[in-house]
């Protein structure tokens, strides 16, 4: 019998509300998304928008995404080339089935010049809960939006997942705040923020997300085995 | 890695670089080579060295008999020499992001983002490794003492991914060689990191056959030999302290 501690991928949803700071939000799922190229377990792969704000964070997030500068990492560029040959297929097959199920492409959805192992950074809009995109991880520069309507609803759909290990939230409202919290399946998260992970916390997620956490007191803990001692002196 | 690569990319230390793979405190030669291509280029910048499934089991044995020295000393001496790695990686920041850079194709700024974020689990475990605390229980029964202790678990196996080669690594690592386990670490043979390897070597200067490094051949399956984490996984005495495991990565879709 062994110890272990998986840490198996994630699929992130980021809700952003119409109660939310609008540029702060934008300017957040930039990096939730296309850190790391978007090679990243915590990367976001859903972006639900509540309705009465979707299309004027559609055109920001898509002004700030085609901005974005690609190329080779020594250049320092904000997007570098994907693992490998099979990575750029997948970004091509998640967005040719998005396309194919009634998304737009705001921006991108090709490759890009700089070398065969580049795709540019794309955004879709009003992409279906039934694209690939929706529940596979993507691990690449493609952001897919959806609209919603209720919190009850984004709720449900966000936790639709079978991953869960990192959900974003963006609102001014602590009692959403609290409630989404609480709602979320997912091992961490972050409100009105991006980056959360760091050495003194415990990183890891819920249901096929994987076992165990690492990072914080508990990491080191669980290299450990608990010796329980009872003793009396006579 | 190749000189004419390193030194394209800006590398001033190529005491970092290493194309051998470390088993119990010495940098071995493989069986066979594994090819590390530039994902921005597709140029071959080096190889790493792919071991047998032999050379993992000495590997294996090695973590294995290094578990009770490691184990027994100070949780002081432990933290001193993380706390000498998290030193050195901080030294070799930049040389440190550039070897990934070429490796993994990641941006440079992030790249020494990640070596910082690698570096902050070592700094942090350093200090950690000295407080796995005893905890005293009220005791619930007459006259006896209750006490929780914390001991290291055994041999532990480091399974780590490409997107994140030198933070996933140190994430494990440094927690489990704070907690007194020596380590197998086993990147992934895609885009396998020296760097990971050079940062565990230098942790390992002062833990003797605390910490393996390994690639392998090719992805391991049932009936072959693989990388050194997988035979520590196997390995089924009942008699010897419990191996624990720790992987990142994806799950194959079914």
């Amino acid at each position: 019998v062994k110890r272990l501690v998986l840490e198996l991928g994630g699929h992130a949803p980021v809700i952003v509300f119409a109660d939310a700071d609008l540029d702060h939000a934008v300017a957040e799922t930039l990096k939730a998304k296309f850190a790391t190229s978007g090679q990243d377990c915590l990367g976001a792969n859903r972006i639900y928008v509540e309705r009465g704000i979707y299309d004027a964070f559609a055109a920001r997030f898509t002004e700030a995404v085609a901005a974005l500068s690609v190329g080779p990492g020594l250049d320092d560029p904000d997007i570098g080339p994907l693992m490998n040959a099979r990575a750029v297929e997948k970004q091509a097959a998640h967005v040719r089935d998005a396309v194919e199920q009634g998304a737009r492409v705001l921006c991108g959805g090709e490759g890009h010049a700089a070398g065969d192992l580049f795709y540019a950074p794309t955004v879709l809009a009003d992409v279906p809960d039934t694209a690939r995109i929706m529940a596979e991880e993507t691990f690449g520069p493609v952001a897919p939006l959806t609209p919603f309507d209720d919190e009850a609803e984004v709720v449900a759909r966000a936790n639709a997942s079978e991953y869960g290990l990192v959900a974003y939230v963006h609102s001014l409202d602590p009692r959403r705040i609290y409630r989404l919290s609480r709602a979320l399946q997912f091992g961490m998260v972050a409100v009105n923020r991006t980056k959360v992970t760091g050495a003194p916390i415990p990183f890891g997620g819920m249901k096929q997300s994987g076992l165990g956490r690492e990072g914080a007191r508990r990491g080191m803990e669980e290299f450990m085995e608990i010796k329980y001692v009872c003793r009396d002196w006579r | 890695m190749h000189a004419a690569a390193a030194a394209r990319a800006g590398i001033e230390d190529a005491g970092l670089l290493r194309d051998r793979a470390l088993v119990a405190g010495a940098w071995i030669a493989g069986t066979g080579t594994l090819a590390v291509t530039d994902p921005a280029t597709g140029e071959e910048i080096g190889t790493i060295a792919a071991l047998s499934g032999e050379q993992s089991g000495e590997a294996v044995a090695a973590a294995d008999r290094a578990f009770a020295d490691w184990a027994g000393r100070l949780p002081q001496e432990r933290s001193a020499i993380l706390r000498r790695w998290f030193e050195l990686m901080t030294e070799a920041r930049e040389d440190l992001a550039r070897i990934m850079v070429l490796e993994q194709g990641k941006p440079l700024s992030e790249a020494r983002g990640e070596i910082d974020y690698a570096a902050s689990f070592v700094e942090f475990y350093a200090e950690e490794a000295k407080r796995p605390n005893i905890e005293g229980v009220t005791s619930h029964l007459p006259d006896a003492e209750v006490e929780l202790w914390l001991e290291p678990a055994g041999v532990a196996a480091l399974v780590t991914p490409w997107n994140f080669p030198s933070a996933m690594l140190t994430r494990k690592a440094a927690a489990a060689l704070a907690a007194g386990c020596p380590v197998l670490a086993h990147p992934r043979p895609r885009r396998p990191s020296r760097r990971s390897r050079s940062a565990c070597s230098r942790s390992a200067r002062g833990s003797p056959r605390a910490c393996s490094t390994s690639s392998p051949a090719r992805r391991p399956r049932s009936s072959r030999p693989g990388p050194p984490t997988r035979g520590c996984a196997r390995s089924r005495s009942p008699v010897r302290p419990r191996s624990g495991g720790s992987f990142t990565g994806s799950r194959p879709r079914r």
